[in-house]
């Protein structure tokens, strides 16, 4: 059997890149800090899968994510020296993603803007807030593996904005607090206070009847 | 007495962020109001039905390559400074002095090294890749011999009735040719069942 996206149950908490925050982390940074590169490995495995849903969800893309999700683990070994014990490590890593993530937006924008990718274009300059949104989504088979709401949720992250999308993966899925998303973000608490909101509000209606029915 | 909360502390209260004083404070005044518990509930609900249908964690695809080519990665970045984490005061004057007489022994143990490094084969980190889950590869290598051995266990044993499909091979009568003499070099051909 091919290997796959395996999604890993959240109560799973001692299976690998699944492992709550806590006092082991700060152990292994202050070891990789120091050039230990087994405390690294050991970093990544304990974050690893959070930060690939986080991309992935994202990116709709598997091989995108894990591109970007090796560039995060890179990015944040050359600046895990930079990295002070004020924040928790997986928020710092949280927000090295969202620079990524960032960065490969721009970038995508930026390789389409001299070529006629009608996928490209009209996934970046459509209006994100429209209805008719065209969604270039994964590969069918995934899609038949996922359940009807899942398609419906994924349709309806799809069509908000990527700011929108972002928190609410940060807040609804990935179950960050509003002090460590504002971290993430660079922003004040109040912004994402604000943005969550709308962001939500803007969820809740594409997904309407889903949402009423529940 | 129960005293109004303000909108921040609400809307903490909301996603359960508030630390366990402010949040019974919140509590009791909440108590007497079911539009902001109904509010909460509708939260918890929307929350709880977003984590039902989007994984929080999801193991990348060959999570051990992962592993490998980000460990690689990580030290093909050997120009890169390593994050120890020191004062940039440390450096002391004896070894700035110490500096140069340094460089010239780096050097010299570096002729010396590419010298001996033609003699002995460089050492390589390997991954292997194998197709299936659940098998198991061992790599061997001997030195003298030139030898190399792939062991794959937990391959599924090949069916009696299995037909080798065409393959290409060296000339199975083993012509030796001499070195530059196109004519006589070994040649390709086909296996046909």
């Amino acid at each position: 059997m091919l290997l796959g996206p395996q999604i890993v149950d959240p109560p799973a908490h001692g299976s690998a890149g699944d492992e709550p925050e806590g006092p082991e982390d700060l152990v292994l940074v202050s070891r990789a800090q120091a050039g230990d590169m087994r405390a690294y490995d050991c970093l990544v495995l304990r974050h690893r899968n959070r930060i690939f849903a986080m991309i992935r969800n994202m990116t709709h893309n598997d091989a995108d994510a894990w591109d970007l999700s090796q560039e995060v683990f890179i990015k944040a070994w050359n600046a895990l020296a930079n990295f002070e014990a004020k924040a928790k490590f997986s928020t710092w890593l949280y927000r090295i993603a969202h620079n990524v993530v960032y960065d490969w937006n721009r970038r995508r924008k930026h390789d389409a803007a001299g070529e006629l990718n009608d996928e490209i274009l009209e996934n970046d300059r459509i209006d994100p807030s429209a209805i008719a949104i065209p969604y270039v989504g994964e590969r069918p088979d995934d899609h038949m593996a996922l359940g009807e709401l899942r398609k419906k949720i994924d349709l309806a992250l799809a069509k908000i904005s990527r700011e929108h999308r972002e928190i609410v993966i940060l807040k609804d899925v990935q179950g960050l607090s509003y002090r460590d998303i504002a971290d993430v973000l660079g922003c004040t608490m109040g912004t994402v206070m604000s943005r969550l909101f709308y962001a939500r509000q803007k969820l809740q209606t594409l997904l309407k009847d889903e949402y009423e029915s529940r | 007495m129960n005293m109004n909360p303000d909108k921040q502390s609400l809307l903490l209260w909301l996603e359960d962020e508030l630390d366990a004083t402010e949040q019974a404070s919140v509590d009791a005044w909440a108590s007497g109001q079911s539009n902001w518990l109904a509010k909460r509930e509708s939260a918890r609900a929307w929350k709880q039905a977003l984590r039902d249908v989007v994984p929080a964690s999801i193991e990348p695809p060959y999570p051990e390559f992962f592993q490998a080519k980000l460990e690689r990665a990580l030290r093909d970045q050997s120009s890169v400074p390593r994050p120890v984490a020191e004062s940039q005061g440390s450096a002391v004057w004896w070894t700035k002095a110490w500096m140069p007489a340094s460089v010239a022994a780096a050097l010299v143990v570096g002729f010396f090294a590419s010298e001996m490094r033609q003699e002995t084969k460089p050492v390589q980190s390997l991954v292997i890749y194998t197709p299936e889950e659940g098998v198991k590869a061992e790599f061997f290598e001997t030195s003298p011999a030139e030898g190399t051995v792939i062991v794959l266990n937990g391959v599924a044993a090949i069916p009696d009735d299995f037909e080798v499909p065409d393959t290409a091979s060296l000339d199975p009568a083993g012509t030796q040719g001499v070195p530059g003499d196109a004519s006589a070099a070994p040649t390709a051909s086909v296996l046909t069942p």
